[in-house]
């Protein structure tokens, strides 16, 4: 039996220390969805995807992860379960090269060199600009390359489900366009789910199935991004 | 003469190194100012002074008890210290303050048991040996090969193991390293698994050498924390270069001054190097966002 509902999550509330910051929230991403949550900022749209990731616990409520109940899982053991989250702005260990930081991608998981050898040459595929630079010090590379790089590391142990913390935040206008187009290409190429939280509303609505509108701490709308755009729900909850 | 002198600063300076690469791929990776580091080094003598004199083992048999135990001391305070504080996320002045008080326990405990005076591992005149007009004692050409075998497969174990590789990256971003599902708890014993070794064979080195008492840890922890800053923070095989530079001034200047001026020089140095260059001998410019 395939599974098609990749991700849900039933009331989650979430608190840092005692101020809670999620109340509730309930979200699905299916198979090959790129599901964005956008919203103002406060919303909680970070913190949510810490709790998905295994990175701050709920409070109350439960996420399925294929099938599987992770609500207390770690994020080493989400990993393996074949989630990939990206930090903030793609970071990466500068002071190893660009092909160490691929490989620790990959170290994790005790696969054979062969199949690392694999899927790196696929990454290297997918940004060719990694394979030039595959000797350098991670430092070295520009903002783009080190998001390419980022998300190299995740790609390169084929997740199944993607979580995209801001991937444009500090990037120039025109990597941001490469960077939206390069998560769409990954979905269609590799079949994953994505959840994005953006600021950049109108590339997140660009390549989105679904969106989330979060309002402090719950959800306020749920639709697809052509509703969400016919409707300008976007400028109402921004300016309200 | 000043060749004599500069081969004894080097030598010195294997020990030297032997500690601050201890040290510094502790706190380079953990961020823990591991001043217990101290407290293992003078255990670790002890150690070696109770099987080797007491016990009356030979001296390979109590070496190989006396780096067991260091190994066994720092995974021991990483479990029952400072892992837990890091799972709490406490910030690292609780784990130095933490580090301190294991160092004092462990010194009392061995002042308690063994008394506060100087104690010899190898009465007599130790064999030396003459290359032209250089002497070295016995001990010193061991403090010399021990560091020039075990420095290169410091370095390639970083390099080339994947678990190097894995120290590297949590010593870089912790964060990125819990994200992308490094097991990390593993990566600290594993460091204090190490650095520890380094301590307990430096230690032994030096009970050999001139003997032991309790204080000893005190100013080889001290030296190591120098060694690390002077190489440059970050930098794991580094620190032996400051080992050697140190050595090296200190036992050049007692032409000119007295040799009970060779703690004051460490620590000018380390002021004149945190006033010139804060980054370190081998400090690299980075850009500014890889900070």
């Amino acid at each position: 039996m395939t599974i098609n509902t990749f991700l849900r999550t039933n009331n989650i509330e979430a608190s840092y220390g005692k101020k809670k910051v999620l109340h509730g929230i309930s979200i699905e991403v299916q198979r090959s969805e790129i599901v964005s949550i956008i919203g103002p900022n406060g919303a909680g749209k970070s913190t949510f995807q810490k709790v998905v990731f295994g990175l701050l616990k709920p409070t109350k409520g439960n996420i399925i992860f294929l099938d599987q109940d992770i609500t207390r899982n770690s994020p080493r053991l989400n990993n393996f379960l074949g989630m990939g989250y990206f930090i903030q702005g793609g970071k990466v260990f500068t002071n190893l090269s660009v092909e160490e930081n691929l490989e620790l991608g990959y170290y994790v998981f005790k696969k054979t060199d062969t199949l690392i050898e694999e899927s790196k040459q696929e990454v290297f595929q997918l940004f060719p600009v990694l394979n030039k630079y595959k000797n350098k010090r991670a430092g070295f590379l520009s903002g783009g390359e080190k998001q390419m790089l980022s998300l190299g590391m995740l790609l390169i142990r084929r997740p199944r489900l993607l979580l995209f913390d801001e991937p444009s935040a500090g990037l120039a206008p025109l990597m941001v366009k490469q960077i939206t187009k390069k998560i769409k290409d990954i979905r269609n190429r590799y079949g994953v789910s994505v959840l994005m939280v953006e600021q950049n509303i109108s590339q997140a609505l660009s390549i989105s199935d679904k969106v989330y509108i979060f309002r402090n701490g719950k959800v306020e709308t749920c639709d697809t991004s052509e509703n969400i755009l016919k409707e300008k729900m976007v400028g109402k909850i921004f300016l309200s | 003469m000043i060749i004599q002198l500069i081969i004894n600063g080097i030598t010195v300076g294997c020990v030297y190194a032997l500690v601050a690469l201890g040290f510094g791929i502790i706190y380079n990776t953990t961020r823990v100012f591991h001043f217990a580091h101290g407290g293992i080094y003078t255990a670790s003598a002890y150690i070696l002074y109770t099987a080797n004199v007491i016990l009356g083992l030979n001296i390979f048999l109590s070496f190989v008890i006396t780096i067991t135990f260091s190994v066994l001391f720092g995974i021991v305070i990483e479990t029952l210290i400072y892992s837990p504080l890091f799972k709490r996320n406490s910030p690292n002045i609780l784990s130095l303050i933490s580090s301190i008080g294991v160092y004092i326990f462990l010194v009392n405990l061995i002042a308690m048991i063994f008394g506060n005076n100087t104690k010899i591992l190898r009465p007599g005149i130790e064999k030396t040996y003459q290359f032209a007009s250089v002497i070295l004692t016995r001990i010193q050409v061991f403090e010399l090969v021990t560091f020039l075998l075990l420095f290169p497969v410091f370095c390639i174990f970083l390099k080339k193991s994947k678990l190097g590789k894995s120290i590297k990256a949590l010593s870089n971003n912790s964060t990125l390293a819990i994200v992308i599902g490094i097991n990390i708890n593993r990566v600290r014993l594993f460091v204090f698994a190490i650095g520890s070794l380094l301590a307990g064979i430096a230690a032994s080195l030096v009970a050999l050498d001139v003997g032991i008492d309790p204080n000893i840890g005190l100013s080889a922890v001290l030296t190591a924390a120098v060694v690390v800053i002077l190489s440059g923070v970050g930098n794991f095989e580094g620190a032996a270069l400051g080992a050697f530079l140190l050595g090296l001034i200190q036992n050049l200047v007692i032409i000119e001054i007295s040799a009970r001026w060779q703690d004051t020089i460490t620590f000018i140095i380390l002021i004149v190097f945190l006033l010139f260059r804060p980054q370190g001998i081998l400090g690299k410019q980075i850009r500014l966002e890889e900070k």
